[in-house]
């Protein structure tokens, strides 16, 4: 699976929603029920599933899926 | 100098004639000097200390940060916000902790005398910090690129109509406006005098009349109780909504002549259906600016303890706000009651999925909820307007009590009978022209003239004229 593939399942599962396709453009306003509270569970899978951290300063920037994806694949290991 | 005076007026013709005289180069330097002479006529010592300072450390940390190691930026931009906060403490909140500190080192201590310092600057630097402050911190988060040219950056900062109440802009919305051309097109001109004379019709007919009442009460409410408590508590709660939307649309107006849109910071806030929505519609650009710059962080630090980290990153954050507004514990209070009004939707959304939620949420009655989230906002203005969190309580706990009108008529107490009328009508045609007035900012000319007649003859024939009450939000 790759870091794609792996986000849109832990997308499916924060959201509760096993239709739910994400795209490197897809926003908050895209997703029904991503609002403050789902996004802390989101970055927390994010980070649980990858073995990363992201720094204060990354989760500040993140305005779409693309962003969230570029930032954990600089982060994760190959083929990890 | 306040919006509804003749010196403004006066002031802002021979701004506006200058400015436009003056080729677009140089117009960055207009608007700059105008803004010192606006701030010089409010007559507040070390006001333009403060602001310059602030300007100063904010221009050359934002120069500093741009193009820097990850961790220099990091240093530069935390010194930068700490000397902000700095002269904030310094001028405007030093007595507020010299008084409660040395109050608490009296309990133990009480040989020690009760110390006191000064109050500064009292108004207008609230407004600049959050500015500055959010300036950094998207040059920081590179949202932003650093202005390089001071003379743009301080018109942007101090823009005279926009400093003392808002809107807090942000940079990436008002830099580009200030680079671009200005130009002065019929249909500014109109917008401009919408807003203007809206605003005018706000505060001189709606929150000067209701002040007429609130302000006898809450300067002394243990000489009330029962139903005058209650009316004024709801007359304060349109009070505030109308005096400070009436700056903003004055200060919208004023800008649109200067070819600049500023945020708009109100939609129709008092028909929210939760807190959660009133903070998206009331002070918009406040509620934004916390948001982004308060809650976010706080709530990704607490991010391991989920809802629970939720509720804490609220409750500090709408006390911080509190805090913001003054240095008082009514407003402490007031921004502690608004965190755990919004933990307490956070808490009870989060026992439920949220996509399911959503859609049993649209069922449930509006007017129920509109009522409902209204009167937990009132009860809030309770204690933001009184002048101790006792107070605030002792309106609260008596407003049900047996009413101590003594034979006077609720609708002469402190109001003639033809100054209630004024107000009834007064709030009629707000309510009216609360939704007509953005249709007309929109929609070319049509029944332009009427409406500006309409609140030229309401201003004169209802407004409370020539006392010169300043803008409540004048002083945060």
């Amino acid at each position: 699976m790759n870091p794609f593939e792996k986000l849109q399942a832990i997308f499916q599962e924060v959201f509760d929603d096993p239709e739910l396709e994400i795209s490197p453009e897809t926003t908050a306003n895209d997703v029904d029920g991503w609002d403050s509270l789902s996004h802390v569970n989101l970055i927390l899978a994010v980070e649980t599933r990858f073995h990363i951290t992201f720094s204060q300063k990354e989760l500040m920037t993140f305005q779409n899926v693309g962003d969230l994806l570029a930032a954990i694949e600089t982060k994760i290991q190959p083929g990890s | 100098m306040f919006f509804h005076s003749l010196s403004f007026a006066l002031f802002l013709g021979v701004v506006l004639s200058v400015f436009y005289l003056t080729p677009r180069k140089g117009r960055w330097l207009v608007l700059c000097m105008a803004s010192v002479v606006f701030y010089s006529f409010l007559g507040v010592p070390h006001l333009l200390l403060a602001l310059g300072s602030l300007s100063v450390f904010s221009f050359l940390g934002a120069r500093w940060i741009e193009n820097r190691p990850e961790k220099t930026r990091k240093r530069v931009f935390t010194l930068s916000v700490v000397l902000d906060l700095s002269v904030l403490l310094l001028v405007r909140y030093l007595p507020f902790l010299t008084r409660n500190l040395s109050a608490l080192l009296h309990l133990f201590f009480p040989s020690l005398p009760v110390g006191s310092t000064p109050v500064l600057v009292s108004i207008g630097v609230s407004f600049y910090v959050f500015q500055v402050i959010s300036y950094l911190a998207d040059v920081y988060l590179e949202i932003l690129p650093a202005e390089k040219h001071f003379g743009y950056f301080f018109a942007y900062v101090s823009f005279f109509p926009k400093l003392l109440q808002g809107p807090i802009e942000r940079g990436k919305a008002l830099l580009p406006q200030l680079h671009a051309p200005h130009s002065m097109s019929p249909e500014r001109i109109r917008q401009g005098f919408i807003l203007v004379l809206w605003g005018l019709f706000k505060k001189l007919v709606v929150a000067d009349r209701l002040a007429q009442f609130v302000d006898p009460v809450f300067s002394n409410v243990e000489g009330f109780s029962g139903l005058p408590l209650l009316v004024a508590s709801y007359y304060y709660a349109l009070q505030i909504y109308a005096d400070f939307s009436g700056y903003t649309d004055i200060a919208r107006g004023v800008a649109k002549w200067f070819g600049i849109d500023l945020t708009p910071n109100f939609h129709h806030p008092y028909l929210a259906v939760s807190i959660p929505d009133f903070w998206r519609r009331w002070h918009m650009t406040f509620s934004r600016w916390i948001m982004d710059y308060l809650f976010k962080p706080l709530q990704m630090r607490f991010r391991t303890w989920k809802t629970w980290g939720i509720v804490l990153a609220l409750v500090i954050t709408f006390l911080i706000s509190g805090l913001w507004h003054g240095p008082a514990w009514t407003f402490i209070f007031w921004g502690f009651m608004h965190g755990v009004y919004m933990s307490v939707a956070v808490l009870f959304r989060s026992f439920k999925k949220p996509s399911k939620g959503k859609a049993k949420r649209k069922d449930r009655p509006q007017l129920l909820s509109i009522f409902f989230t209204f009167h937990l906002v009132v009860a809030s203005w309770i204690f933001f307007r009184a002048q101790s969190v006792g107070d605030g309580f002792y309106v609260l706990g008596h407003m049900f009590a047996p009413s101590s009108l003594r034979g006077i008529s609720l609708f002469s107490f402190g109001m003639r009978i033809t100054d209630f009328f004024s107000l009834v009508a007064g709030l009629l045609l707000w309510g009216v022209g609360s939704f007509w007035v953005p249709k007309m900012l929109e929609q070319g000319k049509k029944r332009y003239w009427v409406f500006q007649y309409t609140l030229v003859v309401a201003i004169f024939l209802l407004g409370v004229i020539g006392r010169g009450n300043e803008f409540l939000y004048f002083r945060f």
